[in-house]
């Protein structure tokens, strides 16, 4: 038992001492292009501002779909696009706009349907690599931890060989060309937070999420959202919701539980409501890689809606209006 | 917990130095130990699931003892029917319930009547089918006085839920496993690091082969229409490698396990690619379950013994039941009667023993005839997978139709070169090393010994390297 116990042991040594050699030998650069990595430059921008201003959340349809500088321009107040990606889960986002938000900020939530709660550890924990304090939006654990640092050791080891394994490249090579670099880097964002990187790129020609069938359930969402607003209301800060962007040939087959949605969510929410499902339905020759995903057209019509929107509603211009005369009142 | 999980390898070292340093003690803490430990294994998936085998396992445990107290006949046939009645009735009710309410409807729906039938949302316990037939192997040797039950509940609940082989096997005898519990287990180090070996070896087959072709394999059947015949044919290649992959794999990281406590359990697989008629490859494919058949169906039923027509049902029956045991769906059923029929002839003619031994045993190379053997054989079995992996029998039959049309002879559209590299190695390792026990034993013979543990890292390092993006469950888990 001495001996086999002895061996074990040795060959665990030089197996973590592997590892760690793997890691040491492929130490990042200081500046990292990754998508995610986006929460830095996002928050630099929510922090620089010191006056009140729109902060756009929500999953990955705000950071492609809404042209923020347009937003700026047509309502003279600083704007802040926050939203990074889907499946960090609901509750990361509310705890990051809790972190975000000073007083007399407005806050406009584009949530896609059925949003995940708790979202993907891994995304999680990759946002707070780029940005500690992204620690404070989920609840780190040490085991998950270890499994990514694993799979973070195997994908480095990968790199050093300079090749990509059997099971990344077994990929559609379509979907791999949308997931491009280009497109889904940091450097594809503007100084706003917009995704920019795909407007001038071609639809690859199908669109990922696509023939996605909704089951109805009460979205557990809504009483996470009336929480926040809760706190926001405290902070004097206005926070609106808005219904996502959605291709009409999908739109028509997930109509009858999206209106089940949208009736519990006017029933429930406590949040003002600025559009119908609708208003954001466009072409599927709108959208670029996923469901979600506008195009630069689609980023047109839908950022001018946006605008029309809030210029008919009686709170937001209510809001906005003393944010310019520097009384910051929450209505 | 799934063996190729970050769980499994915190788990199995900690339980590993519990089992010998700790509750070394007594056999009984022992069994105690493993029972905690294979509850807490299983129960990681769902731990409502743990009820049906705490119940499965005291029902088997008390007929067993009512068994050997009572020499009147009926009696005991009353004991065996109702354990037999148990079992099969959760396997029955849990895997089976919707298929035949389904078969049901479809039937009247053809005879110009429909209806809404009540359907179960209940989910498969994870390998109900291997735990059910375990223990069913006890009472029905009990039942024959092939075995003396046993009256330690502990050892015998620790041999029903015994973790390395739970879920997906080998489907232990009781006649073999269980008399290991009540045996002094001693440590013993080549038996502990041919263990290690052999896990190590399971994972190969199980990352690398299985979960690499499963993502092709994935692809082609889920869009069967839109590739050329030749592309369907090495789905179908790609898949029959899948799941040799898949369960010869989950076999050795199941048996390499079991030795680490002192367990040895019976192989699983015996290089069936290498057979060279469909009997060896009976004998040879999860060996655990077709000897289960052999000796509590095809036997009873009289085997090979009896008229022709006899011979030819008792054929149909085992095939067919085999095939229905992997899951509720014609597909399987069809399988199962497509090796019936390849079968048959051989059986008919008495040639179904003719290659007991494995294929050029002691050369290099088979001979011209063995090579066409295996190839002819090899093909057919590629041929009975289509209707294994395929979600119905009428996409299984236009999936064959895609793959034999014109384009059978085009350059396929998928072309894997890193993977199909990976598979030819491997059908070499397991060519060079098929008098084994597993491919990988041979490796015990390397000398000096920074060779061998060359030879681990490098295996090691493939794992890391060509490990699938996404793992893949087992396969046979939901059967």
């Amino acid at each position: 038992m001495r001996k086999f116990l002895i061996h074990s042991f040795l060959l665990l040594t030089i197996f973590s001492a592997t590892i760690i050699l793997i890691n040491f030998i492929s130490e990042e650069d200081e500046y990292s292009s990754d998508y995610m990595a986006a929460i830095i430059d996002k928050h630099e921008r929510a922090n620089s501002i010191k006056e009140p201003k729109i902060i756009l959340t929500g999953g990955s349809n705000v950071a492609f779909g809404i042209d923020s500088e347009e937003l700026q321009k047509a309502f003279s107040i600083p704007v802040v696009n926050l939203a990074l990606h889907r499946q960090l889960g609901l509750s990361f986002i509310l705890k990051e706009l809790k972190y975000a938000i000073k007083e007399g900020d407005i806050v406009f939530l584009c949530i896609e349907y059925f949003f995940p709660g708790e979202g993907e550890y891994k995304l999680q924990r990759h946002t707070s690599d780029y940005y500690k304090e992204a620690e404070l939006f989920y609840s780190p654990n040490k085991y998950d931890d270890l499994k990514l640092y694993l799979e973070e050791t195997r994908l480095k080891y990968i790199d050093l060989f300079n090749s990509e394994n059997v099971g990344a490249k077994q990929g559609n090579p379509d979907l791999k060309d949308s997931m491009n670099p280009l497109v889904y880097s940091r450097d594809a964002f503007n100084k706003y937070g917009d995704v920019v990187g795909h407007l001038d790129k071609k639809n690859p020609g199908f669109l990922r999420g696509r023939g996605t069938v909704f089951k109805y359930r009460f979205w557990e969402g809504i009483s996470a959202i009336n929480e926040f607003y809760a706190y926001a209301r405290e902070m004097n800060v206005n926070v609106f919701y808005l219904f996502p962007p959605y291709p009409s040939s999908d739109f028509s087959k997930g109509y009858d539980i999206i209106s089940q949605l949208r009736s519990d969510l006017n029933s429930h929410l406590k949040v003002e409501i600025l559009n119908a499902p609708e208003d954001f339905v466009y072409p599927d020759s709108d959208f670029f890689d996923t469901i979600y995903h506008l195009n630069k057209n689609g980023r047109a019509k839908r950022t001018k809606k946006l605008i029309e929107l809030i210029a008919n509603s009686g709170n937001v211009q209510e809001q906005i209006r003393s944010i310019k005369s520097g009384n910051h009142a929450s209505y | 917990m799934l063996f190729n999980s970050i769980e499994f390898a915190i788990f199995l070292p900690i339980v590993f130095l519990l089992y010998w340093f700790i509750f070394n003690k007594s056999i009984f803490f022992q069994n105690f130990l493993l029972l905690v430990v294979s509850y807490i294994f299983y129960g990681w998936w769902d731990w409502r699931f743990l009820s049906l085998i705490i119940f499965s396992s005291l029902v088997d445990y008390f007929i067993g003892i009512k068994l050997s107290k009572t020499g009147n006949q009926r009696r005991r046939k009353l004991l065996l029917t109702a354990s037999l009645l148990v079992n099969l009735g959760f396997l029955g009710f849990f895997k089976y319930f919707n298929f035949f309410v389904d078969s049901f409807v479809e039937a009247f729906t053809l005879f110009g009547s429909s209806f809404e039938p009540t359907r179960l949302s209940v989910i498969l316990p994870v390998g109900i089918s291997f735990y059910t037939f375990q223990t069913m192997s006890y009472t029905i040797d009990v039942y024959k006085g092939k075995l003396q039950p046993t009256r330690d509940i502990i050892a015998f609940f620790a041999f029903v839920s015994f973790f390395p082989q739970l879920v997906a096997g080998p489907i232990e005898r009781a006649k073999n496993l269980l008399p290991q519990f009540s045996e002094k287990r001693r440590f013993e180090y080549d038996k502990a690091v041919d263990g290690l070996r052999q896990i190590l070896w399971g994972l190969f087959k199980k990352m690398i082969i299985a979960d690499n072709c499963a993502v092709v394999v994935d692809e082609i059947f889920f869009n069967y229409a839109e590739y050329s015949g030749s592309t369907l044919l090495m789905g179908a290649l790609f898949f029959s490698f899948q799941i040799y992959g898949d369960f010869s794999g989950y076999s050795d990281i199941a048996i390499g396990t079991a030795r680490l406590f002192g367990f040895s359990l019976m192989q699983n697989f015996a290089f069936p690619y290498f057979s060279r008629d469909m009997a060896e490859f009976w004998r040879r494919w999860h060996i655990s379950l077709s000897t289960w058949f052999r000796d509590y169906l095809y036997i009873p039923l009289g085997g090979s013994r009896g008229s022709m027509w006899a011979k030819i049902r008792n054929i149909f029956i085992i095939f067919i039941v085999s095939g229905f045991w992997h899951g509720a769906n014609w597909t399987f059923i069809v399988w199962g009667g497509l090796n019936a029929l390849y079968f048959l002839p051989l059986s008919l003619l008495n040639k179904n023993r003719t290659n007991l031994d494995i294929v050029a045993k002691g050369k290099y190379l088979p001979t011209i005839r063995e090579a066409f053997n295996m190839g002819l054989t090899f093909g057919l079995t590629v041929l009975a997978w289509v209707f294994f992996r395929a979600e119905s029998v009428t996409h299984a039959f236009a999936y064959m139709g895609g793959m034999f049309s014109d384009s059978l002879l085009s350059y396929p559209e998928i072309v894997i070169k890193n993977l199909i590299l990976l598979l030819g190695a491997f059908t070499l390792i397991e060519w060079f090393g098929r008098e084994g026990q597993y491919a990988f034993a041979n490796v015990s013979l390397l000398r000096p010994r920074p060779l061998r543990w060359f030879v681990y890292f490098f295996v090691i390092g493939l794992l890391f390297y060509f490990k699938a993006n996404q793992p893949q469950p087992f396969v046979y888990f939901q059967f």
